[in-house]
């Protein structure tokens, strides 16, 4: 199986941060932080839109990461993909208002026989998402799994 | 001194299809249970993003999101609905070690955060 015909395939994207989609996100995560959802508190702190959750990086990135999903190399490895691992490392935070733009590439493809024998294939992909100033706001990696049958 | 913190949430029925919405994560394992079964799972599972939410707003609570400088999660077991999870956290200085086990005990996730 060739298992490195995907490493290299990078896809960018564009996403502007709304400030319903954020308060849509924190309902369904019952998630109550005024930072998220209270203008007023926000402006009082500095004078500027509300906070996106640190996790709302997984909205942000998805433009970027649907480019690469439907990519017909990697579309067929899909359906028997779950998520093994996952870091973010966070710089200047996101708020309502924010044109991000995301650059995802796939960094690593290689095989892992797990406890109970069966070949995995494990994909990594790394995105770096920057803000409309060209502040760094997120640099993530993913780690999927596709499991074997 | 290690401070810690614990907090219970039951993921409801429908938790799959209200993240896939907010999220914009379709994928169809977690939104359609006969295509869930037919690629080797038992049942359709929840988003690992969603569980990996939830324990940021586990530690986050009240508090400035920009807290959290950086996040890396393992995802151990499958959260379905229904499932009934458990955070315990232990703050050491800036880095937080977290632990997500469900209703049976089995470990779900396993986590290291820094905060500033």
């Amino acid at each position: 199986m060739s298992t490195d015909n995907i490493i290299g395939k990078k896809y960018e994207a564009d996403y502007e941060i709304s400030f319903e989609k954020i308060k849509e996100f924190v309902e369904v995560m019952g998630d109550k932080n005024p930072h998220y959802t209270d203008r007023e508190f926000v402006k009082s702190l500095d004078g500027g839109h509300p906070f996106a959750p640190p996790t709302f990086a997984a909205i942000y990135c998805q433009p970027a990461l649907k480019n690469l999903y439907f990519d017909s190399e990697f579309s067929k490895l899909v359906p028997r993909l779950v998520h093994g691992e996952q870091e973010y490392n966070f710089g200047y935070p996101a708020r309502a208002g924010d044109l991000i733009h995301t650059t995802a590439e796939v960094v690593e493809h290689f095989n892992k026989t797990n406890r109970s024998g069966k070949v995995n294939q494990i994909i990594e992909i790394m995105t770096t998402s920057i803000n409309q100033n060209d502040k760094l706001v997120c640099t993530a990696t993913y780690r999927l799994v596709i499991r074997g049958k | 001194m290690a401070i810690k913190d614990k907090s219970k949430i039951r993921i409801g029925k429908y938790m799959p299809y209200f993240y896939a919405g907010a999220s914009l994560d379709f994928n169809l394992i977690h939104i359609d249970r006969e295509f869930a079964q037919a690629n080797g799972l038992t049942d359709i599972i929840l988003q690992g993003m969603c569980t990996m939410g939830l324990t940021a707003k586990h530690i986050i609570e009240n508090d400035h999101p920009s807290k959290m400088k950086t996040f890396k999660v393992r995802f151990l077991h499958p959260v379905l609905p229904g499932d009934e999870l458990n955070f315990e956290s232990e703050i050491n200085d800036a880095e937080i070690d977290v632990e997500v086990t469900n209703q049976n005990g089995n470990r779900v996730l396993r986590g290291k955060a820094t905060i500033r």
